[in-house]
This record gives C-alpha cells, sequence and structure tokens, in this order.
C-alpha cells in the first residue's frame, strides 16, 4: 500500500512538477535579466497553446513540426510581451514594470476570451510517447511527454547558456548589466531574448499540459503563481536547481494531497514557503542571483 | 343587447386572437432579468438570457400577462456579487420593475437575495446552489424562489439509482466552492437515509488542472461508487483521472451540474460509462408520451433550435433554467390576477403543477423550488452519448 | 502652524470635497457602486503605508480587509450591539498581526517579498475556505448584524455608509500625512531609499517597517469591517489575490507615496470601468488596455522633465531604482 501511494505520488507529482519546472525556468531567466516578477507568465502558455490548437486544427501538424511551431511562436510571444512591457518603460520603477505585466497578462487574458472564446480547448497529443513502466512506477503517456519535453528543454537551455556566446551575454547582463554594457553587450537585447526565451518554455509547457487538462482563459494567473512558487524554492539561481525546484513543488503538492487532504494542500504548501523564505540564508535583500 | 357584446368582447380578449393579442394593451409589466453574461458563469448565464428574451416573446405573441405585455429589462452582471448587487438595485429603485428574474451563480444571489427580501422583491432565481432557499444562518426566503433542481433532489436521485444498483459505499469528490460545499454538505446529510456508507472524502480546486492524487487516494478506500461534484470543466478531468487509474476502478458519477455537449468533448474515452442526474432536457426522446413534460421539454427544445441558439450554446442541462422562471412568473401573475408584488409572492408560494423545462413545480411555504426526484433522470454515457441510466 | 496650505494638502481638501459632493447628490443607488469603490480606495490607502512609506511591496491587502471582515461578522454574532467595542480590537488586531508577520519578512528582497504577502493572502482564503462551520467556507455568511453606535443607533443606508467610509479615508490620508511628516515616516523614508544607509544610520528598521506594515493592515482590516456591515454579505472571493493586486496596480499608477493621486485613478478609472458593461466579454481587454494606457501614461509624465542625455544613460534596467 505504501509502495503504491508512493508510485502514485511519482506519476502525479512528476506530470505537474514538470510543467511547473518550465514555466519556473521562464520566470527565473526574466527575474534574472531584468529583475522582473512576469504575472504574464502563464498568459505565455495559454496564449502559444490556443494558437497551437488553432494550427493543428487547421494543418495536419507531425511532431517535429508542431515542436518546431511551438518554439517559433513562443519564441514571438516572448518577444512581443518585451515589447509591450519592458521594453516601453525601461527606465520606469520596477514597479511600474511590474505592474505593466499584470496588466499584459489582463490584456491577453482577454484577447484569449475574444479569440478563441471561454469553452476551455483540449490540445491534442502532438508528441505520442508509448506509457512505461519502471518496476512498480507507471509514467502515463502524458506523464512522459511532458517529462521528455521538460528535460530536453532544459538540456538545451543549459547548453545555451553556458557554452554560446548569446548565452553567456545573458548570464553577464544578470550578473551585472553596467558591467556588461562595458564589454559591449546590449542588456535591452538580452532582456527581450530572455523573455522570448521564456516565450518559448512556455509554449513548451503549454504542449505538455494541453492533453493532460485543458486550456482555458482563466488558467494563467494560477499556472504563473505556480511558477513564481517553483522558481523560489529553485532560488532563481540555475536552470537545473529551478527545475528541480518545479518538480518538488508538483511532488509535494500531490504528496500533501494523499498524506493529508486536497482542503489543506495550499495553507501548507504557503505555509511552507513562506518558512523557507524567512528561514533560508542568502535570502537578503542583497541576494542577486548569480 | 349593449352587455352581451361587452362580454363577447372580453372572452374574445381573455382568449387572445392574435390580431387583438399583438396590440396587447396598457403598460407592459416590468421584469428585471439579471443574467452573467460575461466571466466565468457566463457559459451559463448568456444561453439563459437568450431564452428569456425567447420565452418573453413567446408570452407576449401569446397575448401577454392579465392582458398586458410583458417587458423584461436585461442587465450583465459579469458574474461578480458585488456588479449584481448593484444592478438589481438599479432595477427595483430606477427601473421600478415588479419582479426579478436570475441572477445566475450562488455568490451573485446570495448578495441580491438580502437586498431583495428587505425591499420585498419577489425574485425568482436561476442558481445553482441552496443556500438562497435554505433559510437558517443564511436568512429568510420568503420573496426568493429558485428554478433548478435542489442540490438536495439531485443527492437524493443518485442515491435512488445507487440503491437500486445495490452500491452503498461511497467516496465523494467536492469542488471548494460553493457549489461543491454544498453538495459536500447534502451528500454527507443524506447518506444515512439512504444507507450509503461515505469512505473516504476529498475536495479539489475547480480551477485546477489535475486531480490524479485526490483521485488515486479515494481509490484506495476501495468504494464501489465516487460522487464528483463540480461545475464546468474540472469535472471533465476528474473524470479523466479517474479513468487513468490502474487496476479496479470505482463507477464514476457526476452531480447534475456536468450533463452537456462539453462533458462529453472534454472528457472523451474517460467519460464512457460515467453516469449523473440532468434535466429531462438531456433525454427528449426517451420521456413517456404519459410524461407530463413530454410535450413542454419536446417544444422547448425546437424553439431553442428554430431561435438558433442551439448553432450558439448547444443544449445542455441547464438550458431552460430561464424559461421555467418565466413560467412560474407567468403563473403566478394569473393566479395573483394582479401585477402587485405582495400578490405574486403569495400566488407563486401556492403554485401547484406548473409543468415546466426542469420538472412540474408544486411550491409550498417551506419549498421554494418545488422539484422533486421525479423531474430528474439518470443519464449515462454510452458511445460517447447520453443515454438513459438502467 | 502656519496658515499656508501646502498643495499636497489642498489637493486632498479638494479631492474630498469633490468626493462629498458627488455624495450629497447621487441617488441611493448610484452611491452603491460609489462605496464600492471606496472600499477598494481604502486598501489603496493602506498599502500606501507599506509600500509607499516603508518601500515594501505587500500582496496582502486582500486578506488583511478580509480578515477585518470576518473577524468584525463573527465578533458581532456572539456581541451584538457591542460595535463600539469590536471594531477598535479588530482593527488592533489587524495591526498587531499585520505588525508581526510582517517582522520575519522585512529583510526579504522586492520579489521575495512579493510571494511571502502573496502566501498570506492566499492562506486567508484557505484557512476561510477549510474553516467551514464558522466561516460559511466558499458559500460565504450573510452579515444579520448592523454596526451600533450608543446614541446613534444602528448604522445603515448608502449615505450614511458613504460618509463612514470618506471618514475612514480621512483619518487614514491624515495619519499619512502625519507620519510621512514626523520622525518615523522620514525614517521610512530613509529605509525606502537606501535600506542598507538607512540601518547603518543606527534605524531599527524592522521595527519601523513592521510599524508601516501595522498600519496597512489596520487601515485594510477597517475597509473590511465597513464593507461587511455595509454589504449584508460575505466570502472569501471579495477578498481574494485579485483585490490585492488591484490595489497594488491602482498605487502604482497614481504614484507610491503621493496620497491623493492613487486615490484619484481609483475612482476615476474604476467608474470608467464600470462603465464598459456594454462591451460584454471583450471588457477584460479594455480593462487591460486602459489599465496599461494608465500605467504608460503615469510613466511618460514622469520621464518628460529629465533631459535627453539621462535617459541615454539609464538605459539599463539595473537591479534597484527610486520609486
Amino acid at each position: 500500500m505504501v509502495i503504491q501511494y508512493l508510485a502514485q505520488i511519482v506519476n502525479s507529482g512528476l506530470a505537474l512538477g514538470a510543467v511547473y519546472g518550465l514555466m519556473a525556468i521562464g520566470f527565473a531567466l526574466i527575474f534574472n535579466s531584468s529583475r522582473l516578477i512576469n504575472f504574464a507568465q502563464g498568459e505565455l502558455l495559454l496564449i502559444g497553446g490556443l494558437t497551437l490548437h488553432s494550427l493543428t486544427q487547421a494543418l495536419h501538424l507531425p511532431p517535429l513540426a508542431a515542436l518546431a511551431a511551438a518554439a517559433i511562436f513562443g519564441y514571438l510571444l516572448g518577444h512581443a510581451l518585451y515589447a509591450s512591457t519592458l521594453g516601453v518603460s525601461i527606465n520606469a520603477s520596477p514597479l511600474r514594470q511590474l505592474m505593466l505585466t499584470v496588466a499584459a497578462s489582463l490584456c491577453w487574458q482577454g484577447v484569449a476570451i475574444v479569440v478563441w472564446g471561454k469553452n476551455p480547448v483540449m490540445l491534442p497529443q502532438l508528441l505520442p510517447l508509448p506509457p512505461v513502466r519502471l518496476g512498480l512506477v507507471f509514467l502515463s503517456q502524458d506523464t512522459l511527454t511532458a517529462l521528455v519535453l521538460a528535460l530536453a528543454s532544459v538540456f538545451f537551455l543549459s547548453a545555451f547558456l553556458s557554452s554560446t556566446r548569446t548565452g553567456r551575454a545573458i548570464r553577464a547582463v544578470s550578473m551585472n548589466p553596467v558591467a556588461a554594457r562595458l564589454q559591449g553587450i546590449r542588456p535591452g537585447q538580452c532582456h527581450a531574448l530572455s523573455f522570448a526565451l521564456a516565450g518559448v518554455l512556455a509554449a513548451m509547457a503549454a504542449m505538455a499540459v494541453g492533453p493532460q487538462t485543458m486550456l482555458r482563459y482563466d488558467m494563467g494567473l494560477g499556472l504563473g503563481l505556480k511558477g513564481f512558487v517553483a522558481a523560489t524554492i529553485g532560488g532563481y539561481a540555475s536552470v537545473p536547481r529551478v527545475f528541480l525546484g518545479g518538480v518538488a513543488l508538483g511532488l509535494a503538492e500531490a504528496a500533501l494531497v494523499l498524506l493529508l487532504s486536497g482542503e489543506l494542500k495550499e495553507t501548507v504548501t504557503y505555509i511552507l514557503l513562506i518558512g523557507l523564505l524567512v528561514l533560508a540564508p542568502g535570502k537578503q535583500e542583497t541576494a542577486h542571483p548569480a | 343587447m349593449f352587455p352581451r357584446i361587452l362580454i363577447v368582447l372580453a372572452v374574445l380578449f381573455l382568449c387572445g386572437t392574435p390580431a387583438l393579442a399583438a396590440e396587447a394593451t396598457g403598460d407592459p409589466i416590468l421584469v428585471g432579468g439579471l443574467f452573467a453574461q460575461s466571466g466565468p458563469a457566463a457559459f451559463v448565464g448568456t444561453p439563459s438570457r437568450l431564452v428569456a428574451e425567447m420565452t418573453v416573446n413567446k408570452i407576449n405573441a401569446a397575448g401577454g400577462i392579465l392582458g398586458r405585455p410583458l417587458k423584461l429589462i436585461i442587465h450583465d452582471t459579469e458574474s461578480n456579487p458585488d456588479v449584481a448587487l448593484r444592478l438589481a438595485r438599479q432595477l427595483v429603485e430606477a427601473e421600478n420593475v415588479l419582479a426579478i428574474i436570475g441572477p445566475t451563480s450562488t455568490g451573485e444571489g446570495l448578495a441580491v437575495k438580502k437586498y431583495t427580501e428587505e425591499k420585498k422583491v419577489p425574485t425568482i432565481m436561476t442558481v445553482g446552489g441552496d443556500p438562497v432557499i435554505a433559510g437558517g444562518n443564511f436568512g429568510p426566503f420568503t420573496w426568493t424562489f429558485k428554478t433548478p433542481q435542489r442540490t438536495s433532489t439531485a443527492v437524493e436521485k443518485i442515491y435512488d439509482h445507487l440503491k437500486a444498483k445495490g452500491v452503498t459505499s461511497l467516496a465523494v469528490m467536492t469542488a471548494k466552492d460553493a457549489f461543491g460545499q454544498d453538495g459536500l454538505n447534502h451528500l454527507k446529510n443524506l447518506a444515512g437515509k439512504y444507507g450509503m456508507e461515505i469512505m473516504a472524502e476529498e475536495t479539489f480546486d475547480p480551477k485546477g488542472t489535475d486531480f490524479s492524487a485526490q483521485a488515486f487516494k479515494l481509490a484506495t478506500a476501495s468504494p464501489k461508487a465516487v460522487i464528483i461534484w463540480t461545475i464546468g470543466p474540472a469535472g471533465a478531468i476528474a473524470a479523466k483521472n479517474f479513468a487513468a487509474l490502474p487496476g479496479n476502478k470505482p463507477l464514476v458519477v457526476e452531480c447534475h451540474g456536468q450533463p452537456g455537449p462539453e462533458f462529453l468533448q472534454l472528457a472523451g474515452p474517460a467519460a464512457e460509462g460515467v453516469i449523473m442526474p440532468a434535466t429531462k432536457l438531456m433525454a427528449p426522446d426517451s420521456l413517456p408520451a404519459a410524461d407530463p413534460q413530454a410535450a413542454v421539454v419536446k417544444a422547448f427544445i425546437a424553439d431553442y433550435d428554430k431561435e438558433g441558439i442551439q448553432a450558439k450554446f448547444p443544449l445542455n442541462t441547464h438550458s431552460g433554467y430561464a424559461y421555467d422562471a418565466l413560467i412560474l412568473l407567468q403563473a403566478g401573475l394569473q393566479k395573483a390576477g394582479k401585477a402587485d408584488p405582495a400578490a405574486l409572492r403569495d400566488a407563486l408560494e401556492s403554485l401547484t403543477g406548473v409543468v415546466g423545462v426542469s420538472g412540474v413545480f408544486t411550491i409550498t411555504p417551506e419549498d421554494h423550488n418545488g422539484l422533486t426526484t421525479d423531474s430528474m433522470v439518470m443519464l449515462e454515457v454510452k458511445d460517447g452519448a447520453y443515454a438513459v441510466a438502467k | 502652524m502656519t496658515l499656508a496650505i501646502t498643495k499636497g494638502a489642498r489637493n486632498a481638501l479638494v479631492f474630498f470635497a469633490i468626493l462629498a459632493t458627488v455624495g450629497f447628490f447621487l441617488p441611493d443607488y448610484r452611491l452603491l457602486v460609489v462605496n464600492q469603490h471606496l472600499f477598494l480606495a481604502l486598501n489603496v490607502l493602506a498599502l500606501n503605508f507599506c509600500l509607499g512609506l516603508g518601500g515594501q511591496i505587500s500582496l496582502a491587502q486582500g486578506g488583511m480587509a478580509g480578515i477585518g471582515a470576518y473577524a468584525s461578522v463573527i465578533a458581532h454574532s456572539h456581541f451584538p450591539q457591542a460595535s463600539v467595542i469590536v471594531v477598535p480590537v479588530v482593527v488592533l488586531a489587524a495591526f498587531g498581526f499585520a505588525a508581526a508577520v510582517s517582522r520575519p519578512m522585512e529583510r526579504l528582497g522586492e520579489g521575495f517579498l512579493a510571494m511571502a504577502t502573496l502566501g498570506v493572502s492566499l492562506i486567508f482564503t484557505n484557512v476561510v475556505l477549510t474553516m467551514g462551520e464558522v466561516t460559511g467556507g466558499s458559500a460565504g455568511l450573510m452579515v444579520d448584524s448592523r454596526l451600533y453606535v450608543p446614541g446613534l443607533g444602528e448604522l445603515s443606508g448608502d449615505r450614511t455608509f458613504f460618509f463612514l467610509f470618506l471618514s475612514v479615508m480621512a483619518c487614514g490620508c491624515w495619519m499619512f500625512a502625519a507620519l510621512k511628516d514626523s520622525r518615523p515616516g522620514r525614517a521610512l523614508l530613509a529605509c525606502k531609499d537606501d535600506p542598507l544607509a538607512a540601518s547603518s544610520c543606527g534605524i531599527d528598521r524592522a521595527a519601523l517597517r513592521s510599524l508601516s506594515f501595522g498600519l496597512g493592515g489596520a487601515v485594510s482590516a477597517m475597509a473590511g469591517v465597513l464593507h461587511a456591515h455595509y454589504g449584508g454579505f460575505i466570502n472569501p472571493e471579495q477578498f481574494s489575490l485579485e483585490l490585492s493586486l488591484k490595489a497594488l496596480l491602482f498605487l502604482v499608477i497614481g504614484g507610491p507615496g503621493n496620497l491623493v493621486r492613487p486615490l484619484a485613478a481609483v475612482m476615476i478609472l474604476e467608474t470608467v470601468m464600470s462603465g464598459m458593461q456594454f462591451l460584454g466579454e471583450a471588457r477584460t481587454l479594455a480593462h487591460g488596455l486602459l489599465l496599461t494606457a494608465a500605467l504608460l501614461a503615469g510613466y511618460w509624465r514622469s520621464i518628460r522633465p529629465i533631459p535627453m542625455l539621462t535617459i541615454a544613460a539609464r538605459s539599463v534596467a539595473p537591479g534597484r531604482k527610486p520609486m
């Protein structure tokens, strides 16, 4: 019985955790490069997923084409978000920039309502992978797809950030924008690129979450918040750690439901989170992510 | 001779030949209509509004009520209790309506109710939750009526069905909102009466995206059936999560908020075998000719189609609530014989056997809904369509 | 005491004069809308204590208003007519709670503080849902009790509550202005400009900021009390994250630290937004665009006087900027 419990925690936790992880990385990328909490992160996922849905209805997309389409569209969406928030208010106070993302999230939600309506939309499984049974752990098709998408994204993103010139430029801007500028890096471009990458990650997350659940105009804030929580758990600093933060959140949620109840899940999650924030060292106001 | 002519004229008038009725006479009877045409409850509110307009046109074409045309002043409550209260006050204080139809969601209903009770405005709500007419903590409900079946009626229908099938061990999974909470209370309160044993209970966030942990936890208590209580897509997600469980699965029972094409579409193959109580709108062809509702339901569906509402909002279990509200209003006004709030209220409270789409209403001072389990049918999803459960 | 009235004080007087005039002449049912907006405006004012003075972002305002509302309603159901005692106790308790909660969070950086206070709000909502027997859960609570003032009797009616909201707001504004000009107020502003420098000057940052947080909590709780007894029905949704976000949004539009401008922003923009009903489902988009426009308008106005040279030198988004 206990083992069965554990196996179930792993399956349902991983599926959600992978999605939270992707959201969290996008969150952390933007936060690191521009100190901005992006409240429109969930809407990136929403619009990306809905567009992909329309595409799949119009065309018959083979898996790779769908993947490419999602990535390209997510990239464009990220740029659009940058252009409508940070890009137009680069000298504004961080709070005004933050609130611009809140307003942007409202705008995009509005677009989703006007264009796609309010009925939930089911995204077809675009990357059909067979379900896997590893001993007791049963990974369903959706879980496996989510995991594969997420791990591949983490891998490529880490490689990009650590071994390409542009990727290193993004990291340099995160550490010290002024010094980076002195080295000839354009911080504005790096900010935009981090938004675009967040958009790509959100599109991947949409592909992962779309077939499991569904896409609906009001899902953005909830998923965005989970990404925020996950990024906080992961500590914003490194891509794999932030991703693990997401997985940890997914597992913790599933475990809390099984051990306590769905009723107490949220309360306990947030109490733990506040405890973590207050007690963890190195989260002083000077804590700049590396 | 002269008086006889008058009488003939009067009789003609009352019978309402179309020619005469079209010129319907006198000041219109003003009624407020509050519908959530935007916001989360719009999927029920917008079609309700269209149905209400359709019904009003029909009533007016047939000569209006008491020889006066009915005029519905419609506002959009945005699914927001604050806005609903604002609009209710506007209707009463500025637009001088006689009665109010709506609002749509339970939260809106509770926000409006306090005011309409104080101002003594007869209000026929189309809200799903019972609290508006539950009394007790939720205050008196002298002036408040509602047309959708009570939660307790749906629970009784489910328990009746399960008992007949010999299922007595249950798990319940309810949404963390007013509707789900209402369901949980009644499921627990009525379980004893029907000899049901609730082995486990869980709650979930109706806006959540995955409930497999809850589903698994409930399944480990090995109940024969699990009852899911929520409105909206979360019900389909939960059905999918149960279908994905390995091994023996409990029978999945959804609540009366789910029946409609959307559930089938979202749950896909996972919907197969799921049972749920519904209004007879969802099974028009299975109604025996002797059923008093058969004619009304079929006529309603034909009109719904003809007006083009079906194309935009495919018929679901909620479609008839606004129609029923207006039919009750009409019956009440005819019984009262005058357009006066107090008389209307008294008449509404003593209506018997008014045949509507959702059932045959027999209202008493204790029961401001007036529907029984006979007004519902149990549906089962078979081959991707609804059929009456055996 | 000089007779010369400062510009800020004059603006405040004009604002309240206009509001009071509006309150006298509007019909009752229209006043309801104004009162609903005043509730939000009070929360904006409350947030201004945390953010405008202490420089600390808070997304807990919704939760604090909810605590005030629920505490007062539950207390009144046990001690009806004891408003004179209950209300101050509730407001003081909210002050203490907010101050206590903020103390360990004081050292958190902006983003983390936002997360932690948001957590406080979400925990409040979930606790209300869990304690269904006391709080009515998500179905909410009908409020039967009225605020009772000896000598005046029970308080009810739109106009009464309009002036109650208005006087609470006036008190809050006076407190804000007085605090801003006092020694602790200046110390708070110093914390906002540069926390490290402030604490190295011997300012007890944690204590001061918990004062500003506490005052914010108290004003929000007072707003919640009024809202509950006025509307007659409370449920957790009224005090959800949406309220906190809206309060922050309007404060930023008006400029944190400004006294009247954010309040005027609430009253004007909310009125415009509730007038957009005819847009139906397109309303969300319209609201988003309007708020974006308001945010950008404030920003462009603020950068206009800056010479081009300084703009060019600041084309980087550095970690920390003055508000």
